[in-house]
């Protein structure tokens, strides 16, 4: 699966930790993509965590 | 089980013509005679679409070939009778139409024990036939040898020689020619193209990234063709239990330069590990390279 320059293999992701995809997109995929570490996770289907917003209206 | 029986003269005196290669197969490898006759049934264990699927390769001998074979033992009693006590296995020496390169690729398989089918200048296969009837090389062991760069003349020419000692005198005893419908350069250009391998930055542990660079054998012109994960293959492991290719950056291919990022699943390998890379075109590999071990 193409991502710019990098060519990465799709299988096996869905068992990585979020805090691992973050390494290895620091490690491997920093500077060299254009889209980021939620987009790519998203694609190859590693799990996001979810953000909770938090409510500043008063 | 061959009963000897007259079988006459033919009318042509014709030499069998010399071998000029030889096909190197894993040990026991067979297929039918009807395929042994055909480029496509070399083709499936000389290049097919996966490196697990090769069993075998062609080495031309057109540099050279030098018969070794030892003469049967003749022995003479002390009546003076005179007779064959034994026959001897025949061995020989090859001088392989290869470069260096080629030829250190080989020195892995000093020793070992593989099936040789010979090849005549026409391309017809000199083979043994196994007892179902299917064809197999002639089981035997090869030898390489460390030596210095050979400095010239005729001694140039014998500069990777390959030692080939075949180990059954039965399988001589009822070997057979095969006519083929290929030529002995067909056959030679069934094997893939070697491509040499080597490591630029050594595989950093805290990222799994090893810098490869690959260039065409000898020559040292850059190979660009490895640019997807699966063209790096994991060939063995040192202390991983797994490993593969988990990215490739290939921005610098055209200098035939690859970030190849290797790990144990999420985890960095922690240990040696041996890598081929490979290209598949269609149903057939068209390049391959050397294994390399990457150190840690």
């Amino acid at each position: 699966m193409k991502f710019g320059s990098v060519d990465i293999n799709p299988d096996g992701w869905d068992k990585w930790s979020w805090k691992d995809f973050l390494d290895f997109y620091d490690q491997s995929l920093k500077g060299k993509v254009t889209e980021t570490p939620e987009e790519i996770a998203h694609v190859l289907g590693v799990k996001v965590p979810v953000k909770h917003k938090v409510n500043t209206a008063k | 089980m061959r009963t000897f029986k007259f079988a006459g003269n033919g009318a042509s005196k014709l030499f069998l013509t010399d071998v000029k290669g030889v096909i190197v197969t894993k040990k026991n490898t067979t297929q039918t005679i009807a395929l042994a006759k055909t480029s496509a049934g070399w083709s499936t264990l000389l290049n097919p679409a996966t490196t697990a699927g090769v069993l075998g390769t062609y080495i031309d001998f057109e540099r050279g070939m030098e018969p070794k074979s030892a003469a049967p033992e003749m022995t003479t009693s002390n009546t003076g009778f005179e007779e064959k006590t034994k026959d001897f296995a025949p061995k020989f020496v090859g001088h392989a139409y290869i470069s260096w390169a080629d030829y250190l690729t080989w020195f892995a398989a000093d020793t070992q024990e593989f099936d040789f089918t010979l090849v005549l200048n026409n391309g017809d296969l000199m083979s043994a036939i196994t007892s179902a009837g299917a064809q197999k090389g002639f089981c035997g062991r090869l030898f390489v040898t460390y030596d210095l760069p050979k400095p010239g003349g005729a001694e140039k020419q014998k500069a990777c020689p390959f030692d080939i000692m075949f180990d059954d005198v039965e399988e001589w005893k009822n070997y057979q020619i095969l006519k083929t419908d290929f030529t002995r350069k067909e056959l030679s250009a069934l094997a893939p193209v070697g491509v040499n391998i080597e490591v630029l930055t050594a595989y950093a542990t805290g990222t799994g990234v090893v810098v490869l660079k690959a260039t065409k054998r000898a020559t040292g012109e850059a190979y660009t063709g490895f640019t997807t994960y699966a063209q790096w293959e994991v060939v063995s492991l040192k202390g991983d239990v797994a490993g593969a290719a988990t990215a490739i950056d290939a921005a610098q291919a055209a200098l035939g330069i690859y970030s190849v990022t290797f790990l144990n699943g999420a985890a960095k390998l922690t240990d040696d590990f041996e890598i081929q890379a490979v290209t598949v075109a269609s149903t057939h590999i068209t390049y391959l390279s050397n294994v390399l071990n990457v150190p840690i």
